[in-house]
């Protein structure tokens, strides 16, 4: 068993699960209907999206792959369909290249589900969706990419109050000014990526400030997304990917930030 | 089991300049860019979002809660507002569920009214006396900004 830091209060609001494969030329709007009758009992609402770009982490000799552009007109518009569970903190988002599991806090009092009970959630609803496509005749999936995305707010007052206080909250933000000249900043916002070993992929940490709307209170942002691809299609690979970005995730997560806060969010291991 | 569409504001405040596969709807965010964020901005949209949470009856004199067509037109219009030498506006609530956005610049002074229903009215005072009112379309960005332009020529004495 993996020993990853654990948190009793973890700053998280949003997790999730996508996978991104070849497309499936086959499908088409009729399809986003006949899979929702299929998991209509969960999923009884929906939400029509602009489709996601197709995002493929590249390392050495494939960035030098000259591009190719493509000009044409779409048969039809190209779209991407949330379906949303009764109580709407769990959603499935698919298109045509995309199947996404998302778990979103809907009220304050909402306790992060751990990663391990996400996984086999995930699971049964990547089978489904896989048995819906061998029914409708659709084909195998081809597996390109696995993305797991955590979102945690940082609320103004639990360890920083203004942004010269990032040092309490970022470890790698040391706050010193070398000569002094610099006032405290107005406003920050981070942009790391780091290489995951053997290239198995990326994980992207991005801080950007804002303001809540529902409590007008002002956070800052911190996402970690990790991004890779799986040794294969088959779902032992792809969760072994997961395990793989959640590890990145949990451990980036707990090295960028600083003990200060660790304590503030109740850390146990 | 009746489906049913998942029924939402417009989600046009939303981030999305982070992670697209993400959903966020407890926590809706306005993200502040350092680079793209005029500075009176972050003050005004905590004070807006204090009042769109007022309850009902605010004004003791049985006010309803602002209504979310006039908060989120008054939203779209200052994220559209990308001004920075503009002083942090005076955003209050006003009776039926509007919000009103007040800006003053030396002897001018705008008022923007976010109506309930969706309409917008502004009114242009010069020396703290009346000149012009009229309603406009929240959508049309040119004339909010062309009233903009007006409020921040406020050094030249001239009226429209």
């Amino acid at each position: 068993m993996r020993m990853l830091p654990d948190f009793n209060e973890p700053p998280v609001i949003e997790t999730v699960l996508g996978l991104q494969f070849d497309s499936l030329e086959s499908f088409s709007i009729p399809h986003f209907g006949l899979y929702w009758f299929k998991i209509l009992a969960d999923y009884p609402k929906f939400n029509v999206q602009p489709p996601l770009t197709h995002v493929v982490e590249q390392f050495g000799e494939e960035t030098r792959k000259p591009y190719s552009i493509e000009m044409g007109l779409a048969p039809f518009p190209e779209l991407r369909c949330w379906f949303v569970n009764d109580t709407e903190n769990r959603l499935i988002q698919i298109q045509k290249d995309r199947f996404i599991y998302n778990w979103r806090k809907i009220k304050e009092t909402e306790e992060y589900p751990h990663y391990d009970y996400l996984k086999p959630k995930f699971i049964e609803e990547w089978n489904r969706f896989c048995q819906f496509l061998e029914e409708v005749k659709l084909g195998n999936v081809n597996i390109n990419q696995c993305e797991i995305t955590y979102v945690n707010h940082i609320d103004i007052g639990k360890g920083w109050k203004s942004y010269g206080d990032l040092n309490k909250v970022f470890s790698c933000w040391s706050g010193d000014p070398s000569v002094n000249f610099l006032p405290e900043p107005e406003m920050v916002s981070l942009n790391t990526r780091y290489v995951m070993p053997e290239k198995r992929g990326r994980l992207y940490i991005i801080m950007q400030p804002g303001i809540r709307r529902h409590d007008a209170k002002e956070i800052l942002q911190l996402q970690l997304i990790a991004r890779g691809k799986p040794a294969s299609s088959s779902i032992e690979d792809i969760m072994e990917w997961f395990d793989l970005g959640h590890e990145w995730i949990v451990k980036g997560f707990t090295d960028f930030t600083t003990e200060n806060m660790h304590e503030i969010w109740g850390r146990k291991i | 089991m009746i489906p049913t569409v998942e029924k939402e504001p417009k989600r046009f405040w939303e981030n999305t300049d982070i992670s697209s596969l993400t959903a966020i709807r407890y926590s809706e965010v306005i993200s502040l860019r350092p680079d793209y964020t005029p500075h009176w901005l972050k003050d005004a949209l905590i004070t807006l979002f204090h009042i769109a949470s007022l309850p009902e009856n605010w004004d003791s004199y049985g006010g309803p809660t602002p209504s979310s067509t006039a908060v989120n037109n008054a939203l779209t219009f200052m994220r559209a507002v990308q001004v920075e030498d503009l002083p942090v506006p005076n955003i209050v609530p006003v009776p039926g569920g509007g919000i009103q956005i007040e800006w003053s610049i030396a002897h001018r002074e705008l008022e923007l009214e976010f109506l309930s229903d969706g309409s917008v009215e502004y009114l242009e005072m010069e020396d703290e006396k009346p000149i012009h009112e009229d309603k406009i379309e929240p959508a049309n960005t040119s004339q909010l900004q062309s009233l903009l332009l007006w409020l921040t020529h406020a050094t030249t004495r001239k009226t429209r």
